[in-house]
């Protein structure tokens, strides 16, 4: 165990240096960064100086080694747009970011349960059809419209929700100000309610249609058979015998779906003005801020990666038979 | 059992959200109240260094100019150039040398006393080399003026040292748009610090940043340049236009400069806010790129459309095929006059016509050029570069011009450019054949708005913000006049007009408008737009029945 995690931490590295390289080449392949940095009326000379000082005038391979190299020393630069470490941009964003993820995450799993739940032993019934059609729906909803939408019904004509804005609870809570996050929790709340939502929705009606399928596939199994012609109630059969063994598939999607969240809100991040990361990398690659985009994608790649590595681990909590070697 | 325990979740959930509003020492969003005018932007600043801001329409600088104060300030009124930290200016003999005269007892917000020192050292800041500054005054300002070095003349003396004479109003205009910041406290920072530390020298100081979602500043209570309202100005920033409108809908935010013209009528129904519909200074224009080596027309030489607008006739007749009026009505919903040059009102040509809509005309000048209409019903094909953008240089504008020319015969198709690439084949003089361009201007000068074009000094048709290239030999040589002619006002005025004549003649541009703006602002305020891209909002008050 101790040493497939050493080694799946050790492959984070070629993941990042992956990664990384991507960004280098396709921020380059757009342009020189330069032009975003000098006023346009600037003259050939003055171009040219600022990309000496942006250090955009050296070789690819060069700028890009450099970056490695600094990155393993700890320091991703300084935000060409912020001026300051690049690192520290990112890290400021990171808790708003990790509350609408946590938040999206664990509301879009508490819902997309039950329903593929139902839907699955319900199957071919009313029931089933109509979670399974409004699922569909969920599926395809445009987040951005549905974030408008939810603006215009709960906080421009019912007054219900404010319509944009946050107040922070992680933050505080990182800094050791515990009554001042929690002081916050019922604003912060008020606040997260129309962006969870939305952020979840998609995964919800995902979800539960990867549930409903996967516990159909499961109750087809001969185990289940058994289990029904021993006189288990129908209730042990469910729980105890197919739920647990249709978890598998479940966990990778549900877990990987978390790393999406994480770096897939930019959507609903820019609709609901929230001040997170994604909305960050966002302007820094209309910006081409270079160390800014990557450091994100960096502490993205490490945060996708853990994911991953934990749901590799739950396999074997799981199902017993599964050994990581 | 389990349906019992999800109804007190419910419930706990409800109560929770509930007692939001009532929990008191809670952090919430900052609303607008007697004290606190809230203002929308759609991004955040990246730093607030007073020598690195952007374009005086950028995000920092609106920001900026509130906390720190300049030494003559770009007024409310349209052409004004008002006294600021300055009460008056000499001029050298020669035009180089210009001493502003400052007033008595001012102070930045260290505590410190703010002298010509101060004022000297903002300017040669911006200017440093080693400090590496690439913004609006270091990369702009720095080089329209010409500047060579600041000195302080004294307690309050402060003179700017440039290599040319230069027009009155520009140069004035100019220099009014460098932060004069306070020596001591800037020289004892790193830049790294700089971009985050405002020490100014305005009517408000920096109170609170929070990343991605606001910045707040206060009043300060001894500034006596100016008089302010309102004890807190909130900057909140909002990426998404209608969630920006939604806000003002709910009064939430006092004024939202630029949004989408297709919301008007939400905010002007709101009964919370008035939505306000006014010509702004940026110059919507599309350009004929006649760089002879464009990247477009070495790839394909043979292009008959690439090559028909570098004719003037060409240039001339298709300004007859855009109806201006239909665009301002139909897709920025307000009327707008059409430009006869490249300079803003009040300082354009006072006589000159703009070309009217007449599409039989246009049609009948381009037979007379050479390009009649084929078989297929086209004379030839252009490819039109454009942004996807909102508003008055925006998407739905660029179709319906490439619809309006393709109905004269000249088949035109809209090439979308994401905006990192359109900047940047802009700036290298390879957009093309046709882009739809917009560019800031002013109200107070019409050499600001003309500088695009510089002359033969400055390499007239390869200059830099010469975008289309236009390489006219009268234009370029009366540019490089009119420096002489500066102390000559009358002459110079007569120049200018020479040349708007030319421009309209023998068009870069096709000419459409100076951008509308939009602007939602609360009910409760007493503000007065401006038109240009400033966004000064110090003198805001509340109204008098408020």
């Amino acid at each position: 165990m101790h040493k497939y995690i050493i080694r799946r931490l050790l492959l984070t590295i070629i993941v990042i240096i992956g990664v990384t390289f991507l960004t280098f080449i396709s921020i380059h392949l757009s342009g020189d960064p330069t032009i975003f940095y000098i006023s346009e009326r600037a003259s050939k000379e003055e171009r040219l100086e600022a990309r000496r000082k942006l250090g955009f005038d050296r070789p690819l391979p060069e700028q890009y080694i450099s970056f490695l190299v600094n990155l393993a020393r700890g320091d991703t630069g300084t935000s060409l747009l912020h001026r300051v470490p690049a690192f520290g941009v990112v890290m400021e964003r990171m808790p708003a970011t990790l509350e609408l993820t946590i938040c999206g995450f664990i509301f879009s799993t508490i819902i997309a349960f039950p329903i593929g739940f139902i839907a699955a032993t319900k199957r071919g019934t009313m029931t089933d059809g109509t979670l399974m059609l409004a699922a569909m729906f969920g599926q395809s909803m445009p987040s951005f419209w549905l974030g408008l939408m939810f603006i215009l019904f709960f906080g421009v004509t019912l007054r219900w929700m404010p319509v944009s804005g946050h107040v922070p609870f992680i933050k505080p809570l990182l800094e050791g100000n515990t009554a001042e996050a929690f002081a916050n929790l019922p604003n912060a709340l008020r606040y997260l309610a129309m962006p969870v939502v939305t952020v979840s929705v998609f995964s919800i009606a995902r979800n539960s249609r990867l549930i409903r399928s996967a516990v159909l596939e499961v109750l087809r199994q001969d185990y289940v058979v058994t289990a029904r012609s021993k006189g288990l109630t129908e209730r042990t059969v469910l729980v105890r015998h197919a739920f647990r063994n249709a978890l598998i598939p479940i966990v990778t999607v549900v877990g990987l779906q978390f790393a999406f969240l994480l770096s897939g809100v930019i959507v609903t991040e820019t609709v609901f003005s929230w001040p997170g990361v994604g909305r960050l990398v966002f302007d820094a690659i209309n910006n081409r801020d270079l160390p800014l985009v990557q450091t994100a994608v960096v502490l993205l790649a490490i945060l996708f990666v853990f994911t991953n590595l934990i749901i590799d681990l739950l396999y074997g909590v799981l199902d017993p038979r599964i050994r990581l070697e | 059992m389990k349906l019992k325990m999800s109804l007190i979740l419910s419930l706990l959930l409800i109560l929770v959200l509930g007692l939001a509003p009532v929990v008191s020492n809670a952090q919430t969003v900052p609303v607008p109240d007697d004290d606190t005018l809230v203002v929308v932007q759609n991004a955040e600043p990246g730093a607030l260094d007073p020598s690195e801001f952007g374009g005086t329409g950028g995000l920092n600088f609106r920001i900026l100019m509130h906390m720190f104060a300049t030494l003559f300030e770009l007024g409310q009124a349209d052409g004004a150039i008002d006294p600021y930290l300055a009460h008056s200016f000499t001029i050298s003999e020669d035009g180089t040398e210009w001493t502003f005269h400052m007033n008595e007892g001012l102070t930045c917000h260290d505590g410190e006393p703010l002298t010509a020192e101060d004022a000297a050292y903002s300017f040669n800041r911006m200017a440093d080399p080693e400090l590496g500054f690439t913004g609006n005054s270091a990369g702009f300002v720095n080089a329209s003026i010409g500047f060579v070095e600041a000195r302080a003349d004294g307690e309050l003396d402060v003179t700017i040292v440039t290599n040319k004479p230069q027009n009155r109003s520009m140069r004035l205009g100019l220099i009014s748009e460098v932060l004069i910041h306070c020596k001591d406290s800037y020289e004892a920072m790193t830049l790294e610090e700089a971009a985050r530390n405002v020490v100014g020298s305005g009517p408000y100081s920096m109170g609170e940043w929070l990343p991605g979602e606001y910045i707040s500043m206060h009043r300060v209570e001894d500034f006596g340049l100016r008089d302010t309202y309102f004890d807190r100005i909130v900057w909140r920033f909002i990426p998404e236009p209608s969630t920006a409108v939604a806000e003002v809908i709910t009064g939430n935010v006092d004024i939202l400069k630029d949004f989408p013209p297709t919301q008007f009528n939400a905010v002007a129904n709101s009964g919370v806010a008035e939505a306000r519909s006014y010509p702004g200074t940026t110059r919507i224009y599309v350009g004929f790129q006649l760089n002879p080596e464009a990247q477009f027309r070495v790839d394909n030489p043979d292009d008959v459309g690439a090559q028909a607008i570098m004719e003037t006739d060409v240039r001339v007749a298709l300004q007859y095929a855009v109806d201006v009026d239909a665009i301002c009505e139909n897709l920025l919903l307000t009327t707008c006059t059409r430009a006869t040059s490249l300079v803003n009102s009040p300082n354009n040509h006072p006589t000159l016509e703009p070309y009217p809509y007449d599409p039989m005309k246009a049609e009948e000048l381009l037979d007379a050029a050479g390009y009649p209409r084929g078989d297929d019903g086209v004379r030839f094909s252009l490819e039109m570069k454009a942004r996807r953008t909102t508003g008055a240089g925006g998407s739905d504008v660029a179709l319906a011009i490439a619809q309006m020319l393709t109905d004269v015969g000249v088949q035109t198709e809209i090439v979308f450019l994401e905006s990192a690439d359109f900047r940047e084949q802009l700036i290298y003089h390879h957009l093309g054949p046709l882009y739809m361009g917009g560019t800031g201007g002013s109200t107070w000068s019409a050499q600001y708005d003309m500088a695009d074009i510089p002359g033969h000094l400055a390499g007239c048709g390869a200059a830099e913000t010469n975008y289309t290239n236009w390489d006219n030999d009268f234009w370029c040589e009366s540019w490089d006049r009119l420096a002489d002619l500066s102390m000559d006002t009358e002459a110079e005025r007569e120049l200018e007009i020479a040349m708007l004549e030319e421009f309209y003649n023998d068009p870069p541009w096709l000419m459409l408008y100076a951008g509308p703006r939009v602007e939602a602002v609360s009910n409760r305020l007493d503000y007065k737009s401006r038109a240009d891209l400033f966004l000064i909002v110090y003198g805001a008050k509340l109204k008098d029945d408020m």
